[in-house]
């Protein structure tokens, strides 16, 4: 009977030592979970869901919001790079809009502090929806529904603060949590399979995780493209947009810089990179190894990466409808 | 007298002008922000502080994730734009001061963009770091390598390892060349012998050329900086708060002299709208306060002056004029050397109040200034003395009997025989009687003898030996009771409402200052005998 006892006190004190361990090991991971419990408000949001879908933020009603980031297909458009109004090619490849909540700044320069700030550039610039913030006022002013329904969210009306704020507020709705990767984190060791673990592993010991980190798995900092090796002479051909922050900045030290770009949607936002020239995560997986990390890795390494970043995408009311 | 009355008013309107300005220049120095601002630089400063260890620590866990020291940047940011707004609402900030705040907040952008910077280089030193052991091991590993090769790779980590704790300009510049010369061989070997060479001295680079800046920007983002302009803004601040609160309090003084000045130029005005206020104003009691009834009369005065001036014409209005003159001059004198006495008596009793209680020479301060306003307000009666001449005070008598409409309300019988002559103010002899008579209408009048159709009675006599002039005035009015009589020499003492209480006080000031004695017997219902004696010039 004491012998049972005892047997039964050292299990449980294994048992407690292996979850204080657990939790201590989770409390050290470098990515952390997408948090579940935050609260919009859900007059802005729903306000700002139509205001996302309206082609008549764009000067010849053509282009939306979600032209370019498609809230279905996991908030971009699947192109190198986009197409506003008149057909217009941009510069760079659209990121997702899902997480961009989570970034320290928006853009891939993070010219714009905030999710409200970076509402002009779009709206404004001539290849995106090129308008006149007066002129979309007045637009959805002749709305039969927009003047109300703005009433009841904002006193004074449909301006331009207006709009920013409810379409930022519907963004800031845009995260996709419980991830297989989170559940994991939180526990659920049957979440992953052995080589979607050995992925997340070799992106820890690799050093892919030196910055892409956090619970956005990057969106927290810039980085120079082509720390080791100097990726634009390789690709050649140099534009204004590949300059990133320094176009910003001025500051040299900041030539080629580019927000890390959160991992989180990355199983469904192909193609990659701030140029998209990199049609598949394994391309991107290639590119990042030569020129990031300086280091060669077997492939099995890499795919056993590609398999971890897509456990990394979780769910939003949004997706997939 | 409509000159002084215009006098005072403009005199008043220049004062409370003078006082609404303080007002406004204290409301502007509102010192609230100074206050505010002084929080939010210690706020700042404790935010920063955490930044810095929260950077420390991200520097010394290579596994470590951003998001805590991104969360940073936004809280910094609002203190920062709050504090600018804060230091944007002080009016009239210095402008050195306003200088160090806008130097403060670019050391605050400083820091977020050193941290930024920070950032992304120690994401690239930490991870070559850790992989460089690694680099080293797959060359060494590499059959094809041979043991010169492996040796000289194994002691470059080793040496870089080294250099990395203590990094200094001269092992960087030798360990440059060290592996410049390893890269020279990189050609020659088979390719994936010289791809990991290629690594390892790639990596080999970044730690050499990387690692001192990643650890000078480290040390420039992690300063004190911060923590020095705080303490030395707070400083500046602080000492900012006390010159204005210092200023904000002589407003405030300024004010209470404006209220002082106020008060001591309506009493004088006051004074010299006692007779006709008297008559026709209305009067509060008091026993207390000076400033009351003398504001209160003078508010009412105007209307009192112009109907006299109506009522009377041109040269009533000179005569009576020139008989305030005389009055105000009397009552300055008297009121004056009051107010010196208990301003003297406050400075005395405030010696009294604590050392360290700041208050008790301010109001020390302040009874010393008003006891100098009095006093000269006092001297400037004085030296403004009458011309002394000799007077027969039977010629006062038709002049007070008029003047005091005294035979409306009473019988005035006037017995008065040869007196000696008096050296002395006409006019003051004059103004003493009148208020004694003055008195008896009013007593008259109280008893409502006049409503009753019996008319009152007055009996002026006047009586005379060598060396002195007896007047006595007897009336039939309603008499003083005991407590009255105890107290009616006290300025501005009046058993009755409507009257300012200076009647009397007027008198006995006068009647000591020539030499005479003062008497009054009264009981109440009973009527009043009030006899002055004056001593004679040829007793003088």
């Amino acid at each position: 009977m004491m012998k049972e006892l005892l047997r039964w006190a050292a299990a449980a004190s294994v048992l407690g030592a292996c979850v204080a361990l657990a939790s201590f090991m989770q409390a050290a991971e470098p990515i952390k979970p997408i948090p579940t419990d935050v609260v919009f408000h859900a007059g802005k949001v729903a306000l700002g869901r139509m205001l996302f879908h309206e082609e008549r933020l764009s000067k010849d009603n053509s282009v939306s919001c979600a032209s370019c980031h498609d809230l279905a297909s996991g908030g971009d458009d699947g192109r190198r790079v986009s197409v506003g109004v008149d057909n217009t090619q941009g510069p760079i490849n659209a990121p997702t809009v899902f997480n961009a909540a989570f970034s320290f700044k928006q853009f891939w320069d993070g010219r714009a502090e905030t999710l409200e700030d970076q509402i002009d550039g779009p709206v404004q610039s001539a290849i995106e929806m090129a308008s006149l913030w007066p002129d979309v006022v007045a637009k959805l002013y002749q709305d039969e529904s927009y003047p109300a329904l703005f009433e009841e969210v904002y006193p004074d009306g449909i301006n331009r603060a207006n709009i920013k704020s409810a379409l930022a507020e519907f963004m800031r709705s845009l995260t996709t949590p419980n991830s297989r990767f989170d559940q994991w984190l939180g526990g659920d060791k049957s979440a992953l399979n052995a080589k979607e673990k050995q992925g997340y592993s070799l992106f820890k010991s690799y050093g892919c995780v030196s910055c892409h980190q956090g619970a956005a798995v990057g969106g927290n900092m810039f980085q120079v493209f082509g720390v080791l090796n100097e990726y634009f002479k390789r690709r050649g051909n140099i534009t204004e947009a590949d300059m990133g922050r320094f176009n910003v900045t001025g500051n040299e030290a900041d030539m080629h810089a580019f927000k890390v770009p959160s991992l989180r949607m990355a199983a469904h936002t192909a193609p990659y990179l701030h140029d998209g020239s990199a049609a598949t995560l394994r391309d991107a997986v290639d590119i990042m190894f030569e020129f990031q990390l300086g280091r060669e890795a077997p492939d099995e390494d890499k795919d056993a990466i590609v398999a971890f970043i897509k456990t990394l995408a979780g769910e939003s009311e949004e997706l997939w409808q | 007298m409509i000159n002084s009355m215009k006098i005072g008013l403009g005199a008043s309107v220049v004062i409370v002008a003078a006082a609404v300005v303080l007002y406004y220049l204290a409301r502007e120095n509102d010192p609230e922000n100074y206050r505010a601002s002084i929080a939010q630089v210690q706020e700042i400063q404790q935010l920063a502080s955490d930044w810095s260890v929260e950077t420390a620590r991200v520097r010394s866990d290579p596994m470590a994730d951003y998001d805590a020291l991104v969360a940073f940047v936004p809280r910094m940011d609002q203190l920062k734009e709050t504090l600018l707004a804060t230091v944007r609402g002080i009016p009239d900030i210095p402008d050195r001061l306003a200088n160090d705040v806008s130097a403060y907040a670019s050391a605050i952008d400083a820091k977020e963009e050193r941290i930024e910077r920070f950032k992304t280089a120690n994401s690239v030193v930490r991870n070559s770091a850790r992989y460089l052991p690694l680099a080293a091991a797959n060359i060494v590993q590499d059959e094809a390598a041979g043991a010169g090769l492996g040796r000289e790779v194994g002691t470059v980590a080793n040496e870089i390892n080294d250099y990395l704790a203590a990094p200094s300009d001269a092992a960087k510049g030798r360990l440059k060349a060290v592996v410049e010369r390893l890269g020279a061989q990189a050609p020659g070997l088979p390719e994936r012998l010289a791809n990991a060479v290629v690594n390892f001295i790639a990596h080999a680079n970044v730690l050499l050329d990387r690692q001192g800046p990643t650890d000078e920007i480290f040390e420039q983002a992690t300063s004190s900086d911060i923590s020095d302009l705080s303490v030395r803004l707070i400083g500046d601040l602080r000492t900012e708060l006390d010159r204005v609160q210092q200023r904000g309090s002589s407003y405030m003084n300024g004010i209470l002299g404006a209220a002082a000045a106020l008060l001591v130029l309506w009493v004088v005005l006051a004074v010299v709208r006692t007779r006709p206020v008297v008559r026709e104003g209305a009067y509060a009691e008091t026993t207390a306060g000076v400033a009351a009834p003398a504001v209160e009369a003078a508010l009412t005065a105007p209307e009192a002056a112009t109907a006299v001036v109506e009522d009377n014409g041109v040269a009533r209005e000179a005569a009576v004029s020139k008989k305030l003159l005389t009055t105000q001059r009397i009552l300055a004198e008297t009121i004056g050397q009051r107010i010196a006495d208990t301003s003297h008596a406050i400075a005395a009793d405030a010696e009294a109040l604590p050392v360290e209680n700041g208050a008790a020479d301010e109001v020390r301060r302040r009874a010393q200034e008003i006891a100098e306003l009095a006093e000269r307000l006092s001297n400037v009666s004085k030296a403004r003395d009458a011309n002394y001449v000799l007077v027969d005070v039977n010629d006062c008598l038709e002049e007070i009997v008029d003047a005091t409409n005294a035979e409306t309300f009473a019988t005035v019988r006037q017995e008065t025989a040869d007196v000696p002559e008096v050296f002395a103010s006409r006019a003051e002899i004059c103004v003493m009687l009148e208020k004694v008579l003055e008195n008896s209408v009013q007593a008259i009048q109280e008893k409502g003898l006049a409503e009753d159709g019996a008319k009152g009675e007055i009996r002026i006599t006047t009586d005379g030996d060598d060396d002195k002039a007896t007047i006595t005035v007897i009336d039939n009015g309603v008499g003083m009771p005991r407590e009255v009589r105890e107290r009616m020499f006290e300025p501005f003492y009046s058993s009755k409402e409507n009257r300012a209480g200076l009647g009397l006080t007027t008198t006995s000031h006068l009647v000591e200052k020539y030499g005479g004695t003062y008497s009054v017997s009264s009981h109440e219902g009973g009527g009043t005998v009030t006899r002055i004696e004056l001593p004679g010039m040829a007793s003088r």
